[in-house]
């Protein structure tokens, strides 16, 4: 199972090797969300380069939902991004399989909306796309999620398995058009990772919240934590995401290092365990308040 | 084509009145599969009730069935599908790969995409489309520059919501509920946490006060959209509302339906007067979402406040007999003799009449109309029909 861990700079991608990363994941300016940091086109092409030289792999996040005015900006970008040799572009939205399909690249796919990869059948259908993979939806359980990699075979699965996962993700600017309506002039709201909410009744709980130029996008009050299930989680799956945002570059780089070298992983709990929760492995929703 | 007005219901009633006062279909969402099942009384029989209600007025049923799928909902998937197309249903809306897949191996059922999958490009759309998808239900985050170049592109027939709620998030997106009260936004579960009161903090800083940042939006409310999405050709106009009542479900249908009318009969009135109808019903704040591209603080609903209806919701005309101008009347709120009703039928008529005694089934005058879903007698010398509604004007 590859570590999949998303790249702040090139000078850090030897570290990060180091630590156990496989797969380097890279932001763009104009198609990803919740950015770490971008990379133009010339930098991708570089870093891929690099990166094979050094055994490992690269992808591209592109985690936007992609309106009709960004479809031929979007379908320029892949054009020119195909000569980078990428080894998957990890996808939001499944408007980018047709725009991949365009340029043969769909087998280059990972698709990851969050939400709706939650049985058999998505995985099947994803197949029939012939598409690399699937990323499977962030609240399922731990059993549903071996169910779902158990039943199909031909395409690769993987969990975003490490840090704030998201909930919610609007067109709305939430925190400007607030900011406005209050009068409150705050500055530097776009991209600021500072932001957190609390709900009226839940007073202990702080779920962080980003603005940028996509919207608005909420993360779960804890960060998501996998050491004791990887044993379980790695046979089926290709790709395991630890995800960077709200977290401090020496908490992601113990992050990695803590699931290449399980030596480490006790010293890390000590350290943040209380950050941290099982996110949906062992909670079962329900279908409705009745179900539960 | 002829736009498609398309009405919620959330009952085997509603579905009388939504198509009675002027929508050309209604969307229902059945026991099973459905993001509203926890609060549907579509049974199987209810829905071929349904379905042949409307089919006997030249007007058609769509059944919902956009759930996100876990693999424990797949059972009885396909007796339900066979089922819905043998009573002849007109459509499915559907958010799920296996929900088109087992209805274009099964069925000859129509297929609509729901916007669940919130499609905001035209690509998507004819991907959709060549899956097997007649109509797809673009995402309530597209303005109508948007809609206009989807259309230019797009294979597939769209529908357009143009009434109603609105998630806060992209649609099928959304986890805020499942995170926060175990209950799954896309099961059906929704908790609308995202209409809760919530405190904004910077660098550990209080910014709000007293729990006032809401991401609530206003309701969508689009007539002045309506002459430039039927310019378009967008196939079908759409109110949200499964949950709300008879008399929202006829206020709002029979305003939109009058103002498709007055377009196309070049007799359109002034944008005030459809307004002022929508207000008789019950509401949110309204606004027209992203109509016009990024939302403002204009769109949001920061106050939590709702409308108060200008009018009031007093009966439903269940009988008339012109001999003894009397009506039998279900009784939905209080009113006394002498109060001024308003008649509001399928037909936008708004006449108006004194009360005069109120009468028990039996004959017993009564001094007040007061308890509700009971049969009372009034006398009203307008002749009035079964579906008319009555109104209190204060």
């Amino acid at each position: 199972m590859n570590i999949v861990a998303t790249l702040k700079n090139i000078q850090e991608m030897s570290h990060l090797a180091t630590l156990g990363a496989d797969v380097f994941l890279l932001h763009t300016l104009e198609f990803t969300r919740n950015q770490i940091s971008s990379f133009s086109l010339p930098e991708i092409k570089e870093i891929s380069k690099q990166s094979h030289k050094m055994g490992k792999l690269v992808y591209l996040m592109i985690n936007v939902m992609i309106h009709e005015d960004m479809l031929s900006k979007l379908d320029k970008f892949l054009n020119e991004v195909k000569s980078a040799n990428l080894d998957g572009i990890v996808g939001f939205d499944f408007t980018l399989y047709s725009l991949l399909k365009k340029h043969q690249m769909e087998n280059l796919l990972i698709f990851q909306p969050g939400t709706s990869n939650t049985n058999c059948y998505d995985a099947w259908f994803a197949r029939k796309q012939k598409i690399k993979g699937l990323t499977v939806s962030k609240e399922v359980t731990l059993e549903e999620i071996i169910e779902i990699a158990d039943c199909t075979q031909d395409i690769e699965f993987s969990i975003c398995g490490h840090g704030y996962l998201e909930m919610f993700y609007s067109r709305r600017p939430l925190i400007s058009n607030y900011s406005q309506f209050k009068g409150l002039n705050l500055l530097g709201v776009k991209n600021a990772q500072s932001y957190f909410l609390q709900e009226e009744l839940r007073l202990n709980e702080f779920y962080p919240v980003i603005e940028d130029a996509f919207g608005t996008t909420i993360f779960r009050s804890k960060k998501l934590l996998s050491f004791q299930e990887l044993g379980v989680i790695s046979p089926y799956m290709t790709d395991f995401f630890v995800k960077r945002i709200f977290m401090s570059d020496q908490e992601y780089f113990d992050s990695i290092e803590a699931y290449s070298n399980s030596k480490l992983q006790d010293s890390f709990q000590e350290k943040y365990q209380k950050e941290y929760d099982t996110g949906f492995y062992y909670r079962r929703i329900g279908r409705s308040k009745e179900a539960l | 084509m002829r736009v498609e007005l398309l009405a919620p219901a959330g009952d085997l009633e509603k579905v009388k009145f939504a198509l009675l006062y002027g929508a050309d279909a209604v969307y229902i969402g059945g026991q099973e599969f459905s993001l509203r099942a926890r609060a549907s009384k579509f049974t199987l029989e209810f829905i071929k009730e349904a379905v042949d209600f409307a089919h006997s007025i030249g007007k058609k049923i769509y059944v919902t069935t956009n759930i996100v799928f876990h693999n424990e909902d797949v059972n009885k998937l396909d007796e339900y599908l066979i089922a819905l197309d043998n009573m002849s249903v007109d459509a499915i809306i559907c958010s799920s790969p296996v929900i088109i897949d087992r209805a274009k191996s099964l069925t000859k059922l129509e297929i609509h995409l729901s916007t669940q999958v919130s499609v905001t490009n035209s690509s998507l759309t004819n991907f959709w489309f060549d899956q097997g998808v007649k109509r797809v239900v673009l995402a309530r985050e597209c303005s109508i520059e948007e809609i206009r170049a989807i259309h230019q592109s797009a294979k597939a027939d769209l529908e357009v919501f143009i009434h109603g709620g609105m998630c806060v998030s992209y649609s099928g997106r959304c986890t805020l509920s499942n995170y926060m009260t175990d209950r799954d936004a896309n099961r059906g579960g929704c908790a609308h946490s995202c209409r809760w009161k919530y405190n904004l903090y910077n660098e550990g800083t209080l910014v709000s006060e007293d729990y006032d940042f809401q991401m609530s939006s206003k309701d969508l409310e689009t007539l002045r959209f309506i002459k430039d999405l039927m310019d378009i050709g967008v196939a079908s106009l759409k109110i949200e509302g499964r949950m709300k009542s008879i008399h929202y479900i006829s206020t709002v249908v029979s305003a939109y339906r009058e103002f498709i009318d007055d377009y196309e009969s070049n007799a359109l009135k002034d944008l005030s007067y459809y307004e002022a109808e929508i207000r008789k019903a019950e509401n949110r704040l309204t606004s027209f979402g992203f109509m016009e591209g990024i939302t403002t603080p204009e769109q949001q609903l920061y106050n939590m406040r709702s409308e108060v209806p200008t009018k009031e919701f007093v009966g439903i005309v269940k009988s008339y007999n012109p001999e003894t101008l009397e009506a039998l009347v279900e009784q939905r709120n209080y009113f006394e003799p002498k109060d001024l009703l308003e008649i509001f039928s399928p037909n936008h008529t708004h006449t108006t009449f004194i009360a005069g005694p109120i009468y028990d089934e039996f004959g017993l005058e009564l001094d007040a109309a007061r308890h509700p879903l009971q049969i009372i007698k009034i006398k009203c010398e307008t002749p009035l029909s079964p579906y008319d509604i009555l109104r209190k004007v204060f």
